[in-house]
C-alpha cells in the first residue's frame, strides 16, 4: 500500500515536469497553429546549461562559500534567461520564415532544428554522447510517514512545476499580454488590426513555453540524475503526447494529458512485469491511437474547417 | 430505376446544422434533366452548403438527396463524382502546382479505367489513355479558347485569373457529367469575361443538350440570362422559387437582398 | 561528351582519393563547374541541347560508366561498398519521393520499413533457409503490409499529425526490435548467407578480362538494378492515373475526391508502394552485411532519407537519385565529417527549405507528346 502511495507520488512529479513540456506545445500550437517538435530539445538545453552554471560555481571555487540555496537559484535564474534567449532565437531563425508556408515546412524545419541542437550538443559539449551526471541541486532529505518515504526533492519538484504552471496560467488569463496570446490563437489578424502586434506576442509566447521547457530540463535532471544529449527527442514526444492526448491547443487538456500519461508510464514500469523498457512504447502506442482516432483529444473540440 | 419523368436530382427536407446554427434548414429542391436551375440569395445563405451536401462533402443531418432514383446520403464525394456530378468551387479549387493539362485529366478520372496493375506491367494501356485524354482535354480547353489551349502546359498557378475559372469548369465537364455544379464562376470578373462565360455555358448547353446545370450566382443578369428557374436561399431557407421574372419582384427576395443589390432585384 | 567524361573522372578520383585535400579539391572543383554551369547561360544551353541531341549516347556512355565502375574501382573494396550504399538509399528515397514529393505525406517511417525488410528476410532466412531471391519480394511485401496496417487508419489525419505518427512508429519499432528476443535484441540477427544464383554465391569476386573485382560489386550491381527498376516504375506512375491523384490529392484533398479520386485508397497506395521499395531495399542490405542489428534503423534513417529527398528535388526522380549520390557518398568520403553527418543534414534540410524548398531539382511538367 505504502508502496502504491510511493509510486503514485512519483507519478505525479514525472506528470507535472510533462505538463512543463506540454504546456508548451499546446501554447504554441494554440497561438500560431504550428508543432513545434524541437521543443523537448530546448527543455534538453536547459539540463545541460544547469549542468555548466553548477560547473562554473565549482569552477571559480565558490562552492563551499555559497550556500546551496543559492546556487540552486541562480542555476535556475540563468537557464530561465539562457534558454529563453535561445528558444525565441529558434522562433526568430526558424520558425518565423514559413508562418505563411505550408505546416509540413514547419514541422520538418523543427525537426531538422531538432536534429541540429541534438548533434551540436553531442558534438560540442566536451564527451557529449556520454549520459552527464546532473548535480544535486535539490535537497536529498526524505521523511516519513509511518511507512511512507517521501523524497524531498521529488516533492519540491512537483510543487516548482505546479507554481511555474500556475504562473503560466494566471499570466494568460489575468494579464493584458495573456489577453493578446489568446487574442492571437482566436484571429491572428484580427488581432493584428486591433493593434496587437503579434509578432511580438508570439516571441513572448516562445520566450514563456522555452522557459517553463527549461526548468523541466532541469527538474528532470534532478530526478533523473543522468541526462543525455537526446532526452530531448523523447521528452518532446511525450509532452507533445501529453498535449494531444489532452487536446492541442488546450491549456487544461495539456495537464490532463501530461497526468495520463505520467501515470501510465510510471504504474506501467512498476507494476508490470518486464514492462519497464517498453514503457516508452505505451506512450506512443496511446498517442497514435489519439492521433488517428481522436485528434481533438480528450478535451479539445474539433473545429469544423469551411469549405 | 431512374423513371424518365422523374428529375434528376431532388431533395427533401434537406437539413444540416453546424454547433447551433442551422446552415440549410428543411430544403426542398428539384431540377429536371436539362434544366439549368439558378440559386441566389445573400451571402451566407447556405448555397455552398447545399452543393457541399449533395457532393457528399458534408453529411446531412436530417433530410433526402435522391439522384437519378437513389439516395446517396452517406456516399463519400468519390461515389457521388462516379455517379456523374461534377462541380466547381466559390474559391477555385484548382491544383495550383500542376499543368492546367493536368488539371483538367484529373477531371477525367473517374471516367478512366487503368489501374495499378496496367500502371506496371501493361503500361502501354495507361500510355494511350493518357495521350487520348490529352487530347481531349486540349479540345476542351480550346473549345473556351484557343490561347488557354496553347497555354495548357503552363502551370495554373501563372494562369491568370479569369483563365483559371475557365480551366476548373473544364476540369468539371472532363468527366461528361450528368449534372454540373457551378458556385460563382463569375465571381470575381470583369464584365468583358462575365459575357464571355456566358457565351461559355451557352456553347456547353448546346454540346450537350441533356446536361443539367445548378448555378449559384450573385451576378443576376448571369441568372437571368441562363437560369429556367431559379431559387432563392435565405438563412438556410429556401424562400422563394420560380422563373427569374417573378422571384425577382417577390417582396421576400427583395427584402432578403435590401440593402445590397435591390437594383438587381428590381431588373 | 567532354564534360561527361571529366564529370565521371572526377567522381572516380573523388571516390578513390584517401587524403582529405584531395577529396576536398575535387569537391570543390565539381561544385565549381556545377556553378559555372548553373550561371554561364550559354554553357547552360550548350550542354542541355547538345544532351537532348544526343540523348542516347549520353546515356548510353551514363550506364557503361556506372557499370564499368566496380571495374574501375577494383582495388578498393570500401569505395564499391560506398556505392552500393548509395544505391539503397536511392531505392530508399525514390520510393519516398512518392509520398513526400507526389503526395505530400511526409513520411518519418522509412527507418521502420528499412528494418522490416531486412528483419523479415534475415528471420525467415535463418529459420526455413528460404532462397533469397524469394526472400526479397517476400521482405518488401512485408513491408507493405506494415505500410498498409500504418497508412489505413491515419487516412483521416491532419497531414502533420499523420507525420507525427509516423515518428513515433519509427521509434516504436526501434525500441521493439532493440528489446525483443525474437529480434535479438541490441545485438540483431548475425549469419545471413550470401545470396546464390546456382553455383555462383554473392559472397565471392567478380572474375572478367582476367582481373579480379570484389564481391561488394555483386550487391552493387543487384541495387543498380533495382533502382533502374524503381526508375522505371516511378516514371510510369507519374505519367498515369495514379501520379496524376497523387498530385491531386497533394494540392486539395477535398477538390480531388470531388474528382473521384478515392483519396483513402491512394494514400493507401503510396504508403504500400514506398514501403515495398523500402522493405525490398532492407532484404539487400541485410544479406550484404551479413549481420544486421537495431543501430542500422534509427530516426536517424528515416532523417536521411527525408533530407535526401527535400534536398534532391520533390517529385523529381533524377533529382532524388543525385541528392542520394551526394548525401550518401559525400559525408563517407569526408571521413572527418562522418561525426557531423546528422548535424549538416539538419542545417541542409534547414538551407533548403528556407532558400530552395522545392530541392536541388523541382518538379517538371508532364509533356504528352
Amino acid at each position: 500500500m505504502t508502496q502504491f502511495i510511493e509510486q503514485i507520488v512519483f507519478a505525479l512529479m514525472l506528470s507535472s515536469t510533462y505538463a512543463l513540456i506540454s504546456v508548451g506545445f499546446t501554447l504554441f500550437f494554440g497561438a500560431i497553429n504550428i508543432v513545434h517538435f524541437s521543443h523537448g530539445d530546448v527543455a534538453m538545453l536547459g539540463a545541460y546549461f544547469g549542468i555548466i552554471i553548477y560547473g562554473l560555481f565549482g569552477f571559480a571555487g565558490w562552492m563551499g562559500h555559497v550556500p546551496s540555496w543559492l546556487i540552486t537559484l541562480v542555476i535556475f535564474l540563468f537557464t530561465f534567461i539562457l534558454v529563453g534567449f535561445l528558444g525565441t532565437l529558434f522562433e526568430r531563425t526558424v520558425i518565423k520564415p514559413f508562418r505563411k508556408s505550408p505546416l509540413l515546412m514547419v514541422l520538418v524545419a523543427t525537426i531538422a532544428l531538432g536534429i541540429v541542437i541534438r548533434e551540436a550538443v553531442r558534438l560540442f559539449y566536451p564527451q557529449g554522447s556520454n549520459p552527464q551526471v546532473f548535480p544535486k541541486i535539490l535537497l536529498g532529505k526524505h521523511f516519513e510517514i509511518g511507512n511512507l518515504i517521501i523524497r524531498v526533492d521529488h516533492l519540491l519538484i512537483f510543487l516548482i512545476s505546479i507554481l511555474l504552471i500556475s504562473f503560466m496560467f494566471l499570466f494568460i488569463n489575468r494579464t493584458k499580454t495573456g489577453l493578446a496570446i489568446r487574442a492571437i490563437s482566436q484571429d491572428i489578424e484580427a488581432a493584428n488590426l486591433m493593434g496587437i502586434n503579434s509578432d511580438i506576442v508570439i516571441a513572448v509566447t516562445f520566450l514563456i513555453g522555452s522557459v517553463l521547457a527549461g526548468v523541466a530540463g532541469i527538474l528532470i535532471g534532478c530526478y533523473q540524475t543522468v541526462v543525455r544529449f537526446d532526452i530531448g527527442l523523447m521528452g518532446g514526444i511525450k509532452g507533445f503526447s501529453a498535449a494531444v492526448v489532452g487536446g492541442l491547443g488546450n491549456f487544461y487538456g495539456a495537464i490532463a494529458g501530461s497526468l495520463i500519461l505520467g501515470f501510465i508510464e510510471s504504474l506501467s514500469c512498476a507494476y508490470i512485469p518486464g514492462g519497464a523498457p517498453y514503457k516508452d512504447v505505451f506512450a506512443f502506442i496511446i498517442v497514435i491511437f489519439f492521433l488517428v482516432f481522436k485528434p481533438s483529444g480528450i478535451l479539445g473540440r474539433t473545429i469544423p474547417v469551411k469549405i | 430505376m431512374a423513371l424518365d419523368n422523374q428529375p434528376i436530382l431532388f431533395t427533401e427536407d434537406l437539413t444540416i446544422a453546424f454547433g447551433g446554427l442551422r446552415a440549410v434548414d428543411h430544403v426542398d429542391f428539384h431540377i429536371d434533366k436539362g434544366e439549368t436551375v439558378g440559386l441566389i440569395g445573400p451571402n451566407g445563405s447556405g448555397k455552398t452548403t447545399f452543393f457541399n451536401l449533395i457532393t457528399g462533402v458534408y453529411r446531412p443531418d436530417e433530410g433526402k438527396i435522391i439522384f437519378e432514383g437513389e439516395n446517396v446520403i452517406g456516399e463519400r464525394p468519390h461515389q457521388i463524382a462516379r455517379r456523374g456530378i461534377s462541380r466547381t468551387f466559390q474559391n477555385s479549387r484548382l491544383f495550383m502546382d500542376i499543368s492546367a493539362l493536368d488539371n483538367v485529366l484529373i477531371g477525367m478520372y473517374r471516367k478512366q479505367k487503368t489501374n495499378l496493375w496496367d500502371t506496371l506491367f501493361w503500361y502501354r494501356r495507361v500510355k494511350s489513355e493518357l495521350r487520348e485524354g490529352a487530347k481531349k482535354a486540349m479540345d476542351l480547353l480550346a473549345f473556351f479558347s484557343g490561347e488557354l489551349k496553347e497555354n495548357c502546359s503552363k502551370i495554373v498557378a501563372d494562369l491568370p485569373y479569369a483563365d483559371r475559372k475557365r480551366v476548373e469548369i473544364c476540369r468539371a465537364l472532363a468527366a461528361d457529367p450528368k449534372l454540373l455544379l457551378l458556385d460563382e464562376p463569375t465571381g470575381g470578373m470583369s464584365p468583358e469575361e462575365t459575357e464571355e462565360l456566358l457565351d461559355d455555358i451557352g456553347k456547353v448547353k448546346e454540346k450537350n443538350r441533356e446536361i443539367t446545370i445548378i448555378i449559384i450566382e450573385h451576378d443576376m443578369s448571369v441568372i437571368g440570362r441562363v437560369a429556367d428557374r431559379v431559387y432563392v436561399f435565405n438563412y438556410g431557407m429556401k424562400i422563394a422559387e420560380g422563373p427569374f421574372s417573378t422571384i425577382s419582384r417577390d417582396q421576400k427576395v427583395i427584402e432578403a437582398y435590401l440593402g445590397e443589390e435591390t437594383e438587381d432585384a428590381e431588373a | 561528351m567532354i564534360i561527361e567524361t571529366l564529370f565521371f573522372a572526377l567522381v572516380y578520383l573523388f571516390l578513390v582519393f584517401e587524403k582529405t585535400y584531395s577529396i576536398l579539391g575535387i569537391l570543390a572543383s565539381i561544385i565549381l563547374l556545377s556553378i559555372l554551369i548553373n550561371k554561364i547561360d550559354q554553357l547552360n544551353s550548350f550542354l542541355r541541347t547538345s544532351f537532348s541531341k544526343h540523348k542516347k549516347l549520353a546515356v548510353l556512355y551514363g550506364a557503361i560508366f556506372v557499370v564499368g565502375l566496380p571495374l574501375l574501382l577494383r582495388n578498393y573494396p570500401y569505395q564499391i561498398f560506398i556505392i552500393f550504399n548509395a544505391g539503397l538509399f536511392a531505392l530508399l528515397a525514390l520510393g519516398l519521393n512518392w509520398q513526400i514529393g507526389s503526395t505530400n505525406i511526409v513520411n518519418f517511417a522509412t527507418g521502420a520499413s528499412f528494418a522490416t525488410g531486412a528483419y523479415t528476410s534475415a528471420l525467415l532466412a535463418k529459420h526455413t533457409g528460404l532462397p533469397f531471391w524469394i526472400l526479397l519480394p517476400i521482405g518488401g511485401l512485408a513491408a507493405a503490409g506494415i505500410g498498409f496496417i500504418l497508412g489505413l487508419p491515419c487516412m483521416k489525419t491532419k497531414t502533420y499529425y499523420l507525420s507525427l505518427v509516423t515518428i513515433a512508429f519509427t521509434l516504436i519499432v526501434y525500441l521493439l526490435l532493440n528489446n525483443l528476443n525474437w529480434t535479438g535484441g541490441p545485438d540483431g540477427i548475425s549469419d545471413i548467407p550470401f545470396p546464390k544464383i546456382g553455383d555462383y554465391s554473392f559472397g565471392s569476386p567478380i572474375r572478367v578480362f582476367g582481373l579480379e573485382i570484389p564481391f561488394q560489386a555483386n550487391f552493387y550491381y543487384l541495387t543498380i538494378l533495382l533502382v533502374l527498376v524503381t526508375f522505371i516504375v516511378d516514371r510510369r506512375l507519374r505519367y498515369s492515373r495514379i501520379g496524376l491523384a497523387w498530385n491531386a490529392i497533394r494540392s486539395d484533398e477535398i477538390a480531388a475526391e470531388c474528382q473521384g479520386i478515392d483519396v483513402t485508397y491512394s494514400k493507401v497506395l503510396s504508403f504500400c508502394l514506398n514501403f515495398f521499395f523500402d522493405g525490398v531495399a532492407g532484404t539487400v542490405f541485410a544479406f550484404c552485411m551479413s549481420h544486421i542489428s537495431p543501430e542500422s534503423f534509427t530516426f536517424n534513417v528515416s532523417v536521411t532519407v527525408v533530407a535526401i529527398v527535400i534536398v534532391g528535388g520533390l517529385d523529381n526522380a533524377v533529382g532524388v537519385l543525385f541528392g542520394s549520390l551526394l548525401m550518401t557518398v559525400i559525408p563517407e568520403k569526408l571521413q572527418v565529417f562522418q561525426d557531423y553527418r546528422m548535424l549538416i543534414f539538419g542545417f541542409l534540410i534547414l538551407m533548403m527549405l528556407l532558400l530552395r524548398p522545392k530541392g536541388l531539382f523541382p518538379q517538371t511538367v508532364r509533356k504528352y507528346e
